[in-house]
Parts: C-alpha cells; structure tokens; sequence
C-alpha cells in the first residue's frame, strides 16, 4: 500500500491561529484538520493507504496553536498511539517543528480546553 | 479639555516608567471620558514606541468620540516622523469604531489595529521587510510565528470574559539606510501576569504561584517572567516540556536568531531579553508591548512561491 502525501500549502501559505473564531483571515488549525486533515487521515484508517505523510514546507510559518490544534486535536479524536504509527512529517524548511508536533501528541489529552 | 505633557524621552524601549505613567493618565481620561491635548512641543526623544502609541490612543479615544487633539515637537525631525506615521493626518478626521485601522504605507512606516488574527498580514510584512534588508524577498519563518503568537495572544487573553475584545496595534518601522526593520506590537488588555490571576480550576495553570514558589528566590514579578519566557516556569507548573507558545516562544525565536532587539513589558516588568535583563517598573501598565528587529544578520531563508 502507498503513503498519502497531504501539504499544507494546499490549504494555506499562511497557516494562522487555533479556531476558526478568532479571526476571517485565519486560516486555523480547527478549518485544516477538519477539511484536509481528517479526511486525509481517515482514508489511512480505513487501510486505503498505510500512512499519512504530512508535508509542512512551502509556508510563511506556523504558530504553535495552529500547531497543536491540528496534531493534538486529531490525537484528541482518535489516541496518541494510533496518530503516532500513522502519520509522518516533512519539514526541511523547519526541522524542530517535528519535535514540537510529536511532543503535542503525545501531551494532547492533556490539553484542557 | 486636560494638557498632558509627553515624556521628554518619550520612548517606551528607554524610558519604559514615564512613558506608562503617560499612557497611564491618557488612560483615565479615556475611561472618564474627557478630551485631552496632548503636548509634545518639548519632546527630545520620540521613538517608534511612541508614534505607536500616539496612533493607537488617537484611534482608540476617537473611536469612542472623546475630543484628542495635540501639538507638533519643536524638533524638527520628531515632528516628521509623527507626519511620517499619519498621525497629524488623524487627528483632524473622525473616526468611527472598527475592527481594524490600517495607517501609513507598507514599506515605511505601517501601522495597524485589529482584535482578531490575521495570518495573512505576515506575509505583505515579511516581503516587504526583507525587500528593505536584502533587496529581495526572503522568508522569514520566525518573524511570521512572533506575529501570530502576539496576535493570538491579544485575541485570546488581553480581555478577561471574552476573546476578541481588545484591539492588537503592529507598528512596522523600516530603516531603508542601515537595512533593518523595527516592529512596535502593543495592546490595551490585562497584561501577562493579570491574565494569569484569572485561569478557571480547569485550567493547568490554576494555582500556578504555588506550585512555583520554591523555584523562587524572591518572587518578584520579573524573577517570574524570566522563568517563563524561558519555558521553566511551564516545565515546573505542567509537568510537561515547554513547546514554544505564547510569549516564550518568540523567546525560542529570538534564540534561534530568527529575530534580534527582543524587549517586552508587561504589567510591571521590562524583559530587556538581549542583555538578560529582567527588571520591575514603578507603574504599573494594563497590557503587553514588544519590540523586535529584523536585520541581515537574522536567519532567512529563500522566498516562497
């Protein structure tokens, strides 16, 4: 079975804050995990492909609660286990991001909302 | 209609307790509701901080149509700067309550006012930025994540009921001559230590003080802010490692070089985080302000298309 490759760009070159009510020019993690992440995750759930590779370069930049709505949230919905084995990270432009978005996962149920 | 006298230093960067003292008065004519004449005939020193601030409490008492009016310095070259920023050409219009105020032009002097994130002004402030200091477009991943966490953190913290209450004001300074960009993020709200006081049971961050007194060996408020612009103080209260949000995570950025000039106050305490100085100010100010620089010695990277 094949990796799906889902990029951020596609969905934005300027990733923006957490939620979609906190600004019109957003961009949120909440509006990406909901329409691109989810969908893409699913079909990896499903056994339609083995995993998911999340490609983060060709953006402005990330900040960190875009970061961790869209990893811990999705982690949130299924378990740190499951995201973990099924999804990998791209990201050449910035490398650290990848220890950042492993350590939301890992603390995501942590999170109070 | 009150006189208040600028600071003669007026700059918050050098000068941070008049200049919150200033800000501190205008306030109370805000709240009371009374014009006020802002003189600056005898200002020595005006700086970025100060046309930031200037345009900021223009909009914010006309808005609200209180009467706001002022002089020019006597000195020459502060007199254009204010010109420069569009302050004087405020000053004669009305102004209606908005979301968002936009003053200047993007590759001078820009300044804008908004309550909510937009993550898309990043990029018209980064290419133009890095046109100033390299001559081409050029990424500049930090600059976006100071943006945002700064942005994020007004919308979700500055009021204490609500998000989206307070009005962010982003000042971009460029200094076409020495190839460097200043920015000037200030808002109104609560301040750091303020929104603190307020997390709900719930929240990881309730009872914050206690679990960090034995960390402290004073327990003063910039002994404080130093272990949480370093990530200490969330490592200590959570339990968990610090991933670089908020306030501490423009510190990861400043430490990856991603940005210099790093100083912020909030409340009663001015981080001078390029020299590792953390001090308390005599007055106390309602809300967060941060100054940056973007140079050519910062790290960038090619732009993207």
């Amino acid at each position: 079975m094949d990796k799906l490759t889902l990029y951020v760009k596609d969905f934005s070159r300027t990733p923006g804050t957490r939620h979609r009510d906190e600004g019109r020019k957003s961009n949120s993690g909440q509006q990406f995990r909901e329409e691109y992440l989810e969908p893409y995750f699913s079909k990896v759930i499903s056994g339609e492909y083995n995993k998911l590779v999340v490609n983060l370069d060709g953006t402005i930049g990330f900040g960190t609660s875009w970061l961790e709505e869209v990893f811990g949230g999705l982690t949130r919905h299924y378990d740190t286990k499951t995201v973990m084995s099924k999804i990998e990270f791209v990201s050449k432009e910035e490398p650290y991001l990848i220890e950042d978005i492993h350590s939301y996962i890992e603390h995501a149920k942590d999170k109070v909302k | 209609m009150e006189i208040v006298t600028a600071p003669i230093e007026f700059s918050l960067v050098t000068n941070p307790a008049s200049v919150v003292q200033f800000i501190n008065k205008l306030e109370e004519h805000y709240l009371a509701r009374t014009k006020v004449f802002i003189d600056l005939k005898n200002v020595e020193k005006l700086d970025y901080s100060a046309v930031t601030i200037l345009l900021s409490v223009m909009f914010s008492f006309k808005a609200r149509k209180i009467r706001f009016n002022g002089n020019f310095p006597n000195n020459k070259l502060l007199a254009k700067r204010l010109i420069d920023s569009d302050f004087f050409k405020y000053l004669g219009r009305q102004i209606s309550e908005k979301l968002e105020y936009k003053v200047g032009k993007s590759n001078q002097i820009f300044t804008m006012g908004n309550k909510e994130v937009n993550s898309e002004l990043g990029e018209l402030v980064m290419y133009e930025a890095s046109k100033t200091i390299w001559g081409h477009p050029r990424s500049c991943k930090g600059l976006q994540r100071t943006i945002l966490e700064l942005m994020q953190n007004t919308n979700n913290h500055a009021a204490v009921k609500q998000k989206g209450e307070e009005h962010w004001w982003l000042s971009v300074n460029h200094d076409k001559v020495n190839k460097k960009v200043s920015f000037i993020f200030i808002d109104y709200g609560i301040g750091i230590f303020e929104s603190l006081k307020y997390k709900p049971k719930t929240n990881q961050w309730f009872g914050w003080l206690d679990k960090l007194k034995t960390h402290l060996i004073h327990g003063g408020n910039d002994e404080i802010f130093k272990l949480l612009l370093n990530g200490q103080m969330h490592l200590t209260v959570t339990g968990q490692p610090y991933r670089g949000k908020g306030l501490p995570g423009i510190k990861e950025v400043f430490d990856r070089n991603q940005i210099s000039e790093l100083k912020i106050i909030s409340n009663n305490v001015y981080a001078d985080v390029v020299n590792g100085n953390y001090t308390t100010i005599k007055s106390e100010f309602n809300g967060t302000f941060v100054h940056w620089e973007l140079n050519e010695n910062n790290v960038s990277a090619a732009w993207i298309n």
